[in-house]
Order: structure tokens, then C-alpha cells, then sequence
């Protein structure tokens, strides 16, 4: 979110790719890298601060005055409009931006109770409480981001592996340790699944949990997959710039269409509880599977 | 069957860098690393404070002398992937649960890392990992007993393999000017930090004033275990590793002092040792008097190896960052 898409696509073409599947809490699809814990020198400097700051409310402010945008640990039961707000103690990252002191609040960004990103406000009173009730965690940390001048070479090798693997539905750790064997993935920070998903099989167990009774949680998991979409047809279209290989735009068209109507599907399903529709969303995201298969393979071959 | 090499353990109270240091060959083969990176001490614990190295040597951000790769998560044949790695000269740490610790009360679960270092073909390891009486010790295990602890944690964010290397051809320049800030820094009672990690405690104490804030633990009784005086034995063995290799021909103007510490740092620990034993007021007072002995003389050695560098007297010419290759 730091990040504008259209001037870093570089860096996101070449780290965001493979989707898995993993949630401490419920499975869902997910992008597989944990961009902000890799630990190279990308296009975001970065500062890690473990353990109990004196005052986090200064911290922040501070932080956030020298233009970093802070990611910290916080307790969700004393955050609003959280999954688990007023249920039960739970870590999670929550991202500040900025701050009002007149208002005492700051604008933070994070899922909300229905997984999605969401800028809210959070009261100096509610960070005081979700910060210091979670002293007692070993991850317990803060994080500062700031966009650098580094520039980052698109590494169009890198594209093509990726976008095989996810086409094989390799278990990104299969490949990776054979590539940090070879001396290529040092300082790599993989985000594995619990569910054995891996690459477009990921989209089969989004079908699976759609035809299933948990569709209506799956709203997140649609997101990613819209925002995968994206991400493939940037990478796709650094392929085509670097005379790599062409692909087929209709068709990537179509699958854009497909995931909006998923997405309109789930809509409907939540609002009007309509009958088959579950069924009818499975489908979608089973034709977008073949569809993305197909155009993938026209360009891995 | 094939065992890694480890060098020797010049830590061992602190899982993540005494792996580190295993794993990178130790102070030998990475004195110019250490140089860069050792100095700074604080106070840092989710359960209560103690003294402790600022460095989480596993955690670390930086490009350092080994390569890292990173998994959460499930790991379809844990135990094949372990294999495959040790035979390919890779160590690999894995985060495992069972390590119950009478330190940590009514936790139920707690996190315990085992460096993985030497496989045989049966499907049993050769690890380090902490013991029962809170050492890194060498263990001899089935795989499967590993792979089993690992998996206890599926549902924890804590749920992480770690694989490393050591980086072919690593080289580092000593940074002297960076060392001289870090020990002014300490003698400040600051913290000198670069740009990318920051670790503090519970207690915010730095640098030389880890020994008032020790002081004041024995004083109200809140010393439990020897932890921190084992640190800071290790610390000053550490320092002696620093200052003899930055220090040049201008050691023998502190070795004298340095081994004095060394041996100040070790008599604390055994003093502390004995307090906890028998917990006796007088035990407590020796044990606040050497703290305080160590505290002036670790001051004044600080001081003075500052001069010595500042005066260039650690080599013929006073330009930082020398290269391995001029020593």
C-alpha cells in the first residue's frame, strides 16, 4: 500500500507472484510473500524495533513527523471494527499513515472484521491498550517503512520461473531451497500454507471452499485473487516489453471479466442469499482456472 | 551420514546468536563481522528483564557472513527437505514446541530453536538446542521427533524453518569509526544504532548502565537465574575478541585491564551462582561489589581504548576500514 503499483512494478512483479494458502486462524488465498519482512534492500528502507517502546503513541508520532509509515504489533481485541474486537486477545499488524493530535487518533490501514482493507481511526487511548497488552509476545515489534531511491532491475528470469512454478503448482519451498542450493535465494522469506495449495491450485481450493457452505467467508480470498490478476498481467506485460514473449490479451481480458463477476456473485450471495449462486461462483472460478492455465501456458510454454 | 561444521560456542545464552556464530565459523573466520556488530548490550526480555547482546543474530537484517532463507509455514517432507539441505552444506534451525521451561510459569508452549547440523541416512540429526538446564547442548534425534515438535506449532504465527549457508567469498572492512561511536554510545548509556534494526527491553537501559540496573535487581531480589552475568562473561570475552584484533600492536597497552575484566566477569557469575544457592545477604553484597568493580573498570578500559583510536594507536595509519588482507 506504500507502494504505487504503476512505479514499483518491478519489485512487484518479480517478488509478488505464487499464492498460498494460510491463516493461523481460517485458510484463505493469499499471496505467498511477506514483502515487508523480506530482509534486502528493496524500493522501502526499513527499521525494525522489537520489544516495549516507552511511550508508542510518541513513538509513532515521531516516526510518522520523519515520514515513515509504521507497521506495529497490536491486539485486535481494542481495536474497532476488527475480526476479533471485544472477543478475544489477538496479535495481529496494523498500519499507521498518519495522525490527528487535535482528534487524538490515527489513521490507521488494515483488515477489517470482514477482511477487507480498510482505513480506519484508531484513538491514542485504543493503540496505548493494543500495543501494551501484547508486551509479553516474542514477536512483539515495529516496523518503519520509507520509500528510498534505490532502483530495482526487473529480473525477467526470475518472471518466467515464478510464473512456471505457479502454473505447476510447485510448493513454493520445493523450488526455493533448490534455488537457495544454487546460491539464488539468499535472504528469501516464504509465507507457506497449512492447506497443501500451492500456485493455480489455489484456485481449486477456492472453488472447493465455494461450493462448500464457507463461500460467504471467502470475500478476502476473492480480493487477492482479483488483485493476482493484476499482478500477472504486469508481469505478463514485462515479458511482452523485454521481447520475452507475447500473450493473449483477449484472453486476459476475459479473465478480468470473470473475477468481477465473482465478485458481483459473492455480492449477491451476502445481500440476497440467492439459491446457486455458491455453485454458480464455483464455476467462475473454475473457467478462470482453465482460462489462466491456458494463457499462462501460451507463455511458458 | 555427513555432520556440518560448527565452530566453537563463544555464546550460550542466546539461541539465535550462538547459532550464528556456530554456523559462520565463529569468531576465527568472521572477527571483522563481530568487530562491526557485538559491541552494544541491553536489557531485553518478554518475561522479565536481563542483560542481553543487541544483536539477534538469526533475525538480522543486514548482508552478513551467511545466507539466509526464510519458510513459515508447513513443509510437505520436513524431514526430506532437512536432508536434502545438510547434504548440500546447508544448516537449518527449526522452530520447535515440547521445550517446557519452569522459567515461564503457567506458559504452556514454549518456542525452542534446534539447529539441525548433521543428518545419517536412518533418519536421525545431530542438533543444538537448549537443554534442561538451559544450555545449548548437542543432541542426537530422530528426524521424525523434529518434524513432530514442528508441526505442534501449525496454528502459531511462530511456525518458521529457517535454512543457512555461509556466504562464499564474505568479506567485511572493520569499521573503527563505527566501533568508537558504539563505545561511546555505551559509555553514554545510549544506544548507537544503524538504520535497520532497533531492539530494546522492557527496562530502557543501555550500554555501562546494565550494571546500576543489575545492582538494583539484587537489590529487590529479582535476580532468578545467573543469565544475565553469564552474558556478561560472554560479553567481555567477546570485547577481548574485538579490542585484540582492532587494537593491533596498542592490545598489550590494554591487555593487562581486558584480562583482568575477563576474569572480574567470570568471578561475578560465580558469585552469582552461589547467591542464587544460598541466597544469603552477604552472598548479595560481594555479588553488588564486583558488579560495581567491573562497571568502573569496564568504563575506564572503554575510555581508554576511545583514545587509542582516536590517537590512531591501533595501526600505523588512522584511516578506517582496513581490509583483512593489511592485517
Amino acid at each position: 500500500m506504500i507502494f504505487d503499483r504503476k512505479d514499483y512494478d518491478d519489485i512487484i512483479c518479480n517478488k509478488y507472484i505464487p499464492l498460498v494458502v494460510r491463516h493461523p486462524l481460517s485458510s484463505h488465498v493469499d499471496f505467498a510473500y511477506e514483502g515487508i519482512l523480506e530482509t534486502y534492500p528493496d524500493g522501502l528502507d526499513k527499521r525494525r524495533f522489537t520489544g516495549v517502546s516507552e511511550d508508542i503513541v510518541k513513538y509513532i508520532r515521531e516516526a510518522v513527523n520523519d515520514g515513515w509509515y509504521v507497521v506495529t504489533s497490536a491486539n485486535e481485541y481494542y481495536l474497532e471494527g476488527k475480526m476479533m474486537s471485544g472477543i478475544r486477545y489477538f496479535r495481529h499488524d496494523i498500519m499507521i499513515s498518519d495522525y490527528d493530535d487535535a482528534a487524538r487518533t490515527f489513521k490507521t490501514i488494515g483488515y477489517d472484521a470482514s477482511g477487507h482493507y480498510r482505513e480506519s481511526e484508531v484513538s491514542y487511548n485504543s493503540m496505548n491498550k493494543a500495543y501494551y497488552t501484547l508486551q509479553n509476545e516474542w514477536e512483539f515489534e515495529t516496523s518503519l517503512f520509507k520509500i528510498n531511491d534505490r532502483t530495482y532491475d526487473t529480473d525477467i528470469d526470475r518472471i518466467r520461473y515464478d510464473l512456471s512454478q505457479y502454473l505447476d503448482a510447485v510448493n513454493p519451498v520445493t523450488g526455493y531451497l533448490d534455488e537457495f542450493i544454487a546460491g539464488k535465494a539468499d535472504g528469501k522469506w516464504l509465507n507457506n500454507g497449512i492447506e497443501p495449495y500451492s500456485g493455480i491450485r489455489c484456485l481449486d481450493y477456492l472453488e472447493k471452499v465455494l461450493s462448500g457452505t464457507s463461500g460467504l467467508n471467502e470475500e478476502r480470498s476473492i480480493t487477492v485473487v482479483k488483485e493476482h490478476i493484476d499482478v500477472i498481467e504486469c508481469a505478463l506485460n514485462k515479458l511482452k516489453q523485454h521481447g520475452v514473449s507475447d500473450y493473449d490479451e483477449n484472453l486476459m481480458s476475459e479473465i478480468k471479466q470473470l473475477i468481477r463477476m465473482v465478485k458481483m456473485q459473492h455480492i449477491k450471495y451476502i445481500e440476497f442469499e440467492e439459491d446457486g449462486i455458491t455453485d454458480r461462483m464455483a464455476d467462475s472460478v473454475r473457467r478462470l482456472k482453465d482460462k489462466e492455465y491456458t494463457l499462462l501456458k501460451g507463455v511458458c510454454g | 551420514m555427513k555432520k556440518l561444521e560448527l565452530a566453537d560456542n563463544l555464546i550460550n545464552e542466546s539461541a539465535s546468536q550462538a547459532f550464528y556464530y556456530m554456523m559462520s565459523g565463529g569468531v576465527d573466520e568472521n572477527i571483522e563481522f563481530i568487530c562491526n556488530n557485538y559491541i552494544p548490550i541491553c536489557v531485553k526480555n518478554h518475561n522479565g528483564a536481563h542483560v542481553d547482546f543487541e544483536f539477534d543474530g538469526i533475525y538480522d537484517d543486514r548482508i552478513s557472513p551467511i545466507e539466509k532463507l526464510t519458510v513459515i509455514g508447513h513443509v510437505d517432507n520436513l524431514a526430506g527437505y532437512i536432508r536434502k539441505a545438510i547434504k548440500h552444506d546447508v544448516y537449518v534451525v527449526v522452530t520447535c514446541d515440547r521445550h517446557k521451561n519452569p522459567d515461564y510459569g503457567d506458559v504452556v508452549r514454549y518456542n525452542n530453536f534446534a539447529l539441525i547440523y548433521g543428518c545419517v541416512e536412518e533418519g536421525s540429526a545431530w542438533c543444538q538446542t537448549y537443554g534442561a538446564d538451559h544450555k545449548i547442548e548437542t543432541q542426537y534425534v530422530e528426524l521424525n521427533k523434529i518434524v513432530e515438535s514442528y508441526e505442534a506449532l501449525e496454528a502459531e504465527w511462530d511456525y518458521e524453518v529457517y535454512f543457512f549457508r555461509k556466504r562464499k567469498n564474505y568479506s567485511e572492512n572493520v569499521n573503527t569509526r563505527k566501533i568508537e561511536k558504539q563505545l561511546r554510545a555505551y559509555l553514554d548509556n545510549q544506544r548507537e544504532s544503524d538504520d535497520k534494526i532497533d531492539i530494546t527491553g522492557f527496562e530502557h537501559v543501555y550500554g555501562n548502565a546494565v550494571y546500576d540496573f543489575l545492582i538494583k535487581s539484587i537489590k529487590k531480589s529479582e535476580v532468578k537465574n545467573p543469565r544475565s552475568y553469564e552474558m556478561l562473561a560472554e560479553h567481555k570475552r567477546i570485547v577481548d575478541c574485538i579490542l585484540r584484533y582492532i587494537l593491533k600492536d596498542g592490545y598489550t597497552m590494554v591487555k593487562s585491564r581486558v584480562s583482568a575484566l575477563v576474569t572480574l566477569g567470570d568471578e561475578a557469575l560465580t558469585q552469582c551462582r552461589d547467591y542464587l544457592i544460598s541466597h544469603k545477604s552477604s552472598m548479595a553484597h560481594k555479588l553488588i561489589k564486583t558488579t560495581k568493580i567491573i562497571q568502573h573498570e569496564e568504563y575506564d578500559l572503554f575510555n581508554e581504548v576511545i583514545g587509542i583510536i582516536t590517537n590512531g594507536g591501533y595501526t600505523n595509519d588512522s584511516n578506517i576500514g582496513l581490509q583483512r588482507a593489511e592485517i
